[in-house]
């Protein structure tokens, strides 16, 4: 079989969040990596007197993290204050987050949106011996994560 | 030509700031490309060939009597 020509790196990718769903803010220039985990379908086994293999059952899928990793920036509409603002809010604000591998350029590429709350706060620390730009993350917990085109 | 209803079968259709979701309807121009190519990989499906901006499906309101 051929090899695929359609290999995409995260180079380029395009990082957003919104609150609404209907205005997401791109933050591609803050954004340094995006994780994802979780998500896997839980399943069951028991063993018997009888036979060498278990009985395995199937359940539901978990929830999913979804995390950003971000540089830290003291604007007031940065990411960082941003999304302390929605962790500290009362109850925690919805925070929605999406990501296009492609950059969102061209109809029909792929994107991914995982709605749901901050769960690991996006609090920093520091290093004095380091050099790197300071970053901070944040992890949503969503219960599902869904596969969108771009228009 | 007039813009056509389509209904979001893909997870969401992401049209520059929002998602429209899955069993949405939308209003493309199905002679543009884009459209045409969401059609192919079944992102969408056509709903009407006569709905558009300029003639709502929504019924008019009669005026009450006086």
């Amino acid at each position: 079989m051929a090899q695929t020509t359609g290999g995409v790196s995260f180079v380029n990718a395009k990082v957003e969040y919104s609150t609404s769903g209907s205005s997401f803010t791109d933050i591609s220039g803050f954004a340094n990596m995006v994780e994802v985990s979780g998500g896997d379908r839980l399943a069951g086994e028991v063993y018997t007197a009888d036979g060498d293999i278990g009985i395995v059952t199937f359940g539901k899928r978990t929830p999913i993290d979804l995390g950003y990793t971000c540089v830290w920036t003291e604007g007031t509409s940065d990411p960082f204050e941003r999304f302390r603002g929605y962790h500290q809010t009362a109850d925690g604000s919805q925070v929605i987050l999406r990501f296009s591998p492609q950059g969102g350029a061209g109809t029909g590429k792929i994107s991914f949106t995982g709605t749901g709350k901050i769960t690991t706060a996006p609090w920093i620390g520091g290093d004095a011996g380091s050099p790197d730009p300071l970053t901070f993350s944040i992890v949503v917990r969503t219960a599902n994560i869904l596969k969108g085109v771009t228009a | 030509m007039a813009n056509q209803r389509f209904r979001v079968l893909a997870g969401y259709l992401a049209m520059g700031d929002t998602n429209i979701y899955r069993d949405s309807e939308v209003e493309l121009d199905p002679n543009k490309e884009g459209t045409k190519i969401l059609l192919e990989m079944g992102a969408i499906e056509k709903v009407s060939a006569t709905a558009s901006s300029s003639s709502s499906a929504v019924p008019s309101i009669p005026k009450p009597k006086e």
